[in-house]
């Protein structure tokens, strides 16, 4: 009888192939189904020069019992991609850079009589800090006619990157709504209208909405229009694509929340010291393998944990600073740092197909440590979060937990209470560790030198 | 008038043949359909975008040498005068 293996979620869909666990580790099963093009793949020097140019994620073949009985063809072994994110997760940035990183993956293919058969921004991740395809089974063999993955590419990249750069950056939330790329038709309503008559937008969102309402029940018609297009064509789109979503500029201007970039600026630099140090000390007691930063800002501290080569997520809700950090960490070639836009109040769902095929932020934990800095006022003052449920869901999500207790006679809590009744009696540092202990067996506890902070390392019980 | 406000020209005309040179569907809608035909339709557009791209670079790039050319001769010429 075959090992026992988990089949991900998100991978039921292609005949080709599908993705599964065992033993902790994530193979992908290529079906007989999907054998010639895996094969081409491989046999054109496509996945070899891919993988050369950081594009594609590589992979082993390996002598693995397949997850299936019988179809199997190969099973595959791919690098491992320390954090699996999601494309509402990602800030501006990140979606063009895994724009463009599809296109010359598709542009590469072309060379080799293949093509990308699927344009989802799901293939792509980021592991050692760039956008890398991760499903190998995305390849089949170049077919006449127009590219069968344009409507998707347009849906998952051309129209969120749009809305976000021309309308608002939190647009990219819309992805959240529909896990298969914003509707054109959508894009097209919410596009302001001096971007319409951009021509890679007017063309790849508003022409093709218009041209998905017209001519959507036409299918038997295409045969003939299979042939009106050429491989130059082909060139022509691409290239369309790609000049038209490096022409879009970072959205600009102040969020909501830009109090958050504050958050370390009103520290003393005696103060910032002594919590970087703290932290740093902290860090190497645990030896982690893996850290997630709820609350990073633009991900000062989580730096000190990815500095010391260990995988590092930096979460937080402001696209603005999460887009600050990832081109900071582009800039820097920091291969263990990602940035993701991510509000701790209302965390990613599960989503999909009997909600399973993307993951809840818990599902893909927990970390080996978990840093809560500057956070917990936000939490259980600023959202009414008790201190018991605060405590409840960092134990979910990491092994080991520093956390930074910020008092009420703190300038930033007192800016929070400023214009609000003040129901929260119990939040001080005694009904803090209460509430904590529970969960957490306390470690070690360093004050924050010139403020009336405390951070504190405490073990999952 | 610019070549890039040709282009627009160009593409809303592209727009208005693609929105109403065929009769609208009523029946089931299936995007990717729409996906399709719409690239075949301004695919061969697309294909004369790139070329003349191409046309141009080489262009601004023969243009480019020849003008570096000049100048690197040009400097020559005075080095030459210098000695």
């Amino acid at each position: 009888m075959a090992p026992r293996a988990d089949v991900v979620g998100g991978s039921f869909r292609d005949p080709a192939g599908f993705v599964f666990r065992r033993g902790g580790i994530l193979y992908r099963q290529v079906n007989q189904a999907g054998a010639e093009d895996y094969d081409r793949l491989i046999e054109s020097g496509l996945a070899h020069e891919l993988v050369a140019r950081g594009l594609l994620i590589p992979h082993e073949e390996v002598a693995e019992e397949p997850a299936t009985s019988s179809g199997a063809h190969r099973i595959l072994l791919p690098d491992e991609v320390p954090f699996f994110s999601y494309p509402y997760e990602w800030s501006f940035s990140q979606l063009k850079d895994a724009a463009l990183a599809t296109l010359e993956i598709q542009s590469v293919a072309l060379d080799h009589d293949m093509s990308l058969r699927d344009a989802s921004a799901y293939n792509i991740q980021f592991p050692r800090g760039r956008a890398t395809l991760v499903d190998t089974l995305s390849f089949e063999r170049r077919r006449e006619g127009p590219w069968v993955a344009y409507r998707q590419f347009c849906s998952h990249f051309v129209a969120p990157l749009a809305l976000m750069s021309t309308r608002d950056a939190r647009l990219g939330l819309l992805l959240r709504d529909h896990i298969d790329g914003v509707p054109l038709d959508l894009a097209s309503t919410l596009l302001p209208r001096r971007a319409r008559m951009r021509p890679a937008l007017g063309l790849h969102i508003v022409g093709h909405a218009r041209s998905q309402r017209r001519h959507g029940s036409e299918g038997e018609r295409l045969k003939g229009y299979r042939e009106r297009f050429s491989s130059r064509a082909f060139r022509g789109l691409l290239e369309s694509l790609r000049s038209g979503i490096a022409s879009l500029d970072a959205p600009s201007g102040v969020s909501v929340w830009s109090d958050y970039y504050d958050e370390a600026t009103h520290y003393t630099p005696e103060a910032a010291f002594s919590k970087e140090a703290a932290l740093g000390t902290f860090i190497d007691l645990v030896r982690p393998s893996t850290v997630w930063d709820l609350g990073a800002n633009t991900g000062r501290f989580s730096r000190l944990a990815s500095a010391r080569g260990i995988d590092t997520v930096a979460f937080d809700l402001d696209p603005f600073a999460v887009d600050t950090a990832y081109l900071e960490t582009r800039a820097r070639g920091d291969e263990h740092l990602l940035p993701l836009v991510f509000d701790l109040t209302n965390p990613s769902p599960g989503i999909g197909w009997a909600n399973a095929e993307r993951m809840t932020l818990a599902e893909r934990g927990p970390a080996d440590l978990v840093l809560a800095l500057a956070l917990v006022h936000h939490l259980a003052i600023g959202n009414n979060v008790p201190l018991p449920m605060v405590a409840d869901h960092l134990a979910e999500l990491g092994r080991h937990l520093v956390i930074e207790f910020v008092p009420k006679t703190d300038e930033k809590v007192r800016a929070l209470l400023s214009s609000r009744e003040d129901i929260f009696p119990s939040y001080s540092q005694v009904e803090f560790l209460r509430a904590f202990e529970r969960c957490f067996e306390p470690i070690r506890r360093e004050p924050v030198a010139s403020s009336e902070r405390t951070l504190f390392l405490m073990r999952r019980r | 008038m610019r070549d890039r406000d040709r282009l627009v020209i160009v593409l809303l005309l592209t727009l208005a043949f693609v929105s109403v040179g065929l009769p609208a569907a009523h029946a089931y809608v299936d995007p990717g359909t729409g996906s399709f035909i719409f690239q075949a339709l301004v695919g061969g557009l697309l294909a004369g975008a790139l070329a003349l791209k191409v046309f141009w670079r080489r262009i601004v790039g023969w243009v480019t040498r020849r003008g570096g050319a000049s100048q690197t001769a040009t400097r020559s010429s005075v080095a030459d005068h210098d000695k």
